[in-house]
């Protein structure tokens, strides 16, 4: 695990220069993840570890695999409302 | 109120995301479907009906980005979709007269109350294994790690408020948040080994 990936998982800057928020590497953090076996696994530990923490069902790592397979599907729709009834 | 939108971390994903960018989208989904999950799970019981209406939760957000306006931050608004999905598909399970059906239709599978899932024992007992090896390295930490991790993880504080709770800089916390990961991590890995690559 790095300093970088753990500041990550917390959705906070990584310390790095640049952005407004001080951070701009999130996509090539996750080009890195993609690519790298190691990283995924570190991810999923880090969130482990939360959720072990505060006691919750521990979800697989496969999770949001299927998720992004799902919403692959599906284009953007200007005109949806998201809180409408109709899913 | 929320905090603005000008502090909110993902909003460079989001505005990718919101010029049709489906890798920008994939990330925050990476980021935040164990939170959506988890507000789901305080509606609904059974895993199966949590991890379909997470699925839809994010497909409804990803349906209606242009719609953020980003008056919130983006993991408040996909909270609100998130919950809004859930107590929907109660109301629904309510308004439903039970019936039997030799041939239930797919679509309805996940929302017949009878059909809640029962945890896999192996996983539970694995959980709880998990639960005591990581209670035992949080032990074992340097207070200052400890401290920090705990403000993160149970106290849902931003390294911003634990710098000013523990009166040091941002990046000592950041600091102390990984290593306190790092070292729970090393007591995990040989639990975990025999279950690596595996989905549980």
């Amino acid at each position: 695990m790095n300093e970088k990936l753990s500041a990550w998982v917390d959705g906070e800057p990584c310390g790095e220069e640049g952005g407004e928020l001080g951070c701009t590497c999130g996509l090539s953090l996750y080009d890195a993840m993609r690519a790298d076996a190691e990283a995924r696994n570190d991810w999923f530990l880090a969130h482990l570890i939360g959720d072990a923490l505060r006691g919750r069902p521990v979800l697989d790592d496969g999770f949001s695999v299927r998720i992004i397979s799902r919403v692959d599907v599906v284009e953007i729709d200007p005109a949806y409302d998201p809180f409408g009834d109709e899913g | 109120m929320d905090a603005p939108v000008s502090t909110d971390p993902d909003l460079e994903l989001l505005r990718a995301a919101q010029s049709g960018d489906r890798h920008a989208f994939n990330i925050l989904v990476v980021r935040h479907q164990r939170r959506v999950a988890w507000a789901i799970a305080g509606i609904v019981k059974s895993p199966q009906e949590v991890e379909d209406l997470t699925q839809e939760t994010f497909i409804k957000a990803w349906r209606g980005i242009l719609s953020f306006r980003g008056d919130s931050r983006f993991s408040t608004w996909l909270h609100r979709i998130a919950v809004n999905t859930a107590k929907n598909h109660l109301v629904s399970l309510r308004s439903r007269i039970p019936q039997y059906s030799p041939r239930p239709d797919s679509e309805d599978d996940a929302a017949q109350p009878e059909a809640v899932e029962t945890e896999d024992p192996e996983r539970l007992m694995v959980g709880r294994q998990i639960a005591e090896t990581v209670a035992r390295a949080m032990r074992e930490l340097p207070d200052m790690e400890r401290s920090a991790i705990e403000m993160r993880e149970l106290e849902g504080k931003s390294y911003d408020e634990i710098a000013l709770a523990l009166d040091c800089p941002v990046g000592t916390v950041r600091s102390r948040i990984f290593r306190a990961r790092e070292r729970i991590a090393a007591a995990l890995r040989p639990q975990l080994e025999p279950y690596r690559g595996r989905r549980w």
